[in-house]
């Protein structure tokens, strides 16, 4: 995979934690999706060599193709679990801003 | 021309996020909104700053409806009814836990088209449930380290207590009649104890230090030729202290004496290892781990075997231990939190002990004379009580309702009674009316915490200064010396 589609993927996941309506879950799974892929950044890394350079040949490619396959399952599950949770809307918490910027 | 490029672009998106738009937003039942008694506004205390960010904003104005006005008796001035909009931040993970989206998320398919009794043999249903279960059991007993032989899924951890004390001590009561506990046990755990008393049982109920922590000496002790059974919990509920389980389980070992411990507040939060721990008996609870409510799990260990009497009989399900149909979307629910529980275990601890430093910090430094109860030291971070002197218990808690927090009170109980864990460490009864227990969890956040301090803050000071013990406290008078009552 592409190092244009990986961020495809990290922006559709971003996306779609920040349609939770629930406060909790919106900051943490935001936080969580960035945090992973930052973790991830340097998987397949050999020799300082990383996935964003041309150079692919000492690249781990099983273990990239795991946590982008791993991110793909993620993405599905948030899909559906935005949708539940605009479903099925709680109140605001107390310390919610009036007008919310996100949806 | 520029309309169809519009119409074009409007067609061209996917077509489930129309179906967010369109869906109707089912209305919650109840309301959680606090109603707050909004006595008029404290000139005093007025943001003067007009260049706070929004997000600042909306904080301060949530917490200026909540300040009075008092006159010099300290009657409030003038009382105005509002209501505040918004459920409160929710500060109470030991009593339960949200459910996971990635949990709900592999619940949810069984309850709409795999709806099979996972122990119907005949059929695809209910092969395909069964494995889903059996995966599952796998996921939980991977958390604590065990054979999935080994894990019976009951109706929760206060099912699991009461099987694994009743169910040990009925098969045993030939030989053995005696049980060793402490004084800090959850309710149930006393409560069978109570029951196996009643029937004849002997129960020493062993008493903790002022931090909470069980004394060995008094454990190796208390063990006679026909003890059976010794019962301590993992992490304490109320102060959460963590007990040394791994001594206490060498000394049973040697001694030749059944272990159980109540987990429900440990596992998935502190590594367990069964066989590190030398555990036979473990109670788990489902709603503890970010799973779903009414299931939980029981660990009985097989090698060396530990027989039980079972408490439900019936089609012999569970190994003949819990007969019943298991209810497959919760048992699924519960090895997906296990799931989740070991991917996250690490960076959860990172970040619920990074808000309790923040918590317990900002709370020693900006009110005085509070008192954390229990160990400082031999503690989970997630779990916060705190002891306010000088403040009325009951008032502190309706000052705070806009954050959901649980107080040292027995939780089960309606009497004002103080809480029994408290009383065992050795808190004074003011003390124990005073205190507040804060739960830090997964999905916690450091702004919830900032306004949980300030709150806390606020209302401590006002409370303060209308109490005359306070007043005595700041001349210098040492309340334990004065003579309250007249001897005649």
């Amino acid at each position: 995979m592409s190092r244009s589609e990986v961020l495809r993927l990290y922006r559709k996941m971003l996306k779609y934690s920040s349609m939770f309506s629930d406060y909790n879950f919106r900051e943490y799974s935001l936080a969580r999706v960035k945090e992973s892929f930052r973790e991830n950044r340097l998987v397949g890394l050999q020799k300082g060599i990383c996935l964003l350079t041309r150079n692919r040949f000492l690249e781990d490619k099983e273990a990239i193709t795991k946590a982008i396959e791993k991110a793909q399952k993620n993405l599905e599950m948030l899909q559906r679990q935005a949708q539940i949770s605009q479903m099925y809307k709680g109140e605001r918490l107390v310390i919610e801003a009036e007008t919310p910027s996100k949806k | 021309m520029s309309a169809k490029i519009i119409q074009k672009k409007l067609f061209s998106l996917p077509s489930f996020i129309c179906a967010i738009r369109r869906l109707p937003a089912v209305q919650p039942v109840r309301s959680l909104s606090t109603s707050v008694q909004d006595i008029t506004k404290d000139t005093g205390s007025q943001n003067h700053n007009s260049t706070l960010s929004n997000e600042e904003a909306t904080t301060a104005a949530a917490l200026q409806q909540v300040t009075t006005s008092y006159s010099k008796n300290g009657y409030a001035l003038d009382v105005t009814e509002r209501t505040v909009l918004g459920r409160p931040v929710y500060l109470d993970a030991q009593s339960t836990t949200p459910v996971d989206p990635r949990v709900l998320d592999a619940m949810l398919p069984f309850y709409i088209s795999q709806y099979g009794n996972p122990h119907s043999r005949t059929h695809a249903y209910g092969w395909a449930t069964e494995e889903a279960v059996e995966k599952a059991r796998a996921s939980v007993a991977a958390l604590v380290g065990a054979n999935p032989k080994e894990i019976i899924f009951t109706s929760g951890a206060t099912e699991s207590n009461n099987a694994a004390i009743k169910g040990v001590a009925n098969f045993y009561k030939e030989r053995k009649r005696h049980i060793i506990t402490t004084q800090t046990e959850h309710k149930c755990v006393l409560d069978s104890c109570r029951h196996l008393q009643q029937n004849g049982f002997e129960v020493t109920y062993l008493p903790v230090n002022k931090e909470g922590l069980v004394n060995l000496e008094d454990l190796k002790n208390a063990i006679r030729p026909d003890t059976v059974l010794v019962s301590i919990m993992m992490v304490n509920n109320e102060i959460g202290v963590i007990q040394p389980i791994e001594e206490i389980g060498k000394i049973c070992r040697e001694h030749k004496v059944f272990f159980h411990t109540d987990a429900a507040q440990a596992v998935g939060k502190i590594p367990v290892d069964v066989e590190k721990m030398h555990i036979d008996l473990m109670s788990i609870s489902g709603h503890k781990i970010y799973g779903p409510k009414g299931i939980g799990a029981l660990y009985v260990r097989r090698k060396p075997r530990v027989r039980l009497e079972p408490i439900i009989n019936g089609g012999g399900q569970e190994r003949g231990l819990r007969s019943g149909t298991l209810p497959a979307p919760l048992v699924v629910g519960m090895g997906a939190a296990s799931e989740v529980c070991m991917e996250e275990m690490e960076r959860d601890y990172k970040h619920v002990s990074k808000l309790s430093e923040r918590l317990i910090s900002q709370i020693q430094s900006s009110i005085p004379h509070v008192v954390l109860n229990g160990s400082p030291v031999h503690r989970y971070p997630g779990n916060v009580n705190f002891s306010f002197a000088y403040v009325e218990g009951e008032s502190l808690l309706m000052a705070l309702k806009k954050v959901a927090v649980s107080s040292g009170s027995a939780c089960t109980s309606a009497s004002l009674e103080p809480s029994y864990v408290l009383r065992a460490l050795g808190v004074d009864d003011d003390m124990a009316h005073t205190s507040i227990r804060f739960g830090l969890g997964r999905f916690t956040t450091e702004k919830e915490v900032d306004f949980t301090v300030e709150l806390a803050k606020r209302h401590v000071a006002r409370l303060r200064e209308m109490s005359p013990l306070w007043e005595m406290v700041q001349e210098g008078i040492d309340l334990k010396s004065i003579q309250w009552t007249q001897e005649h």
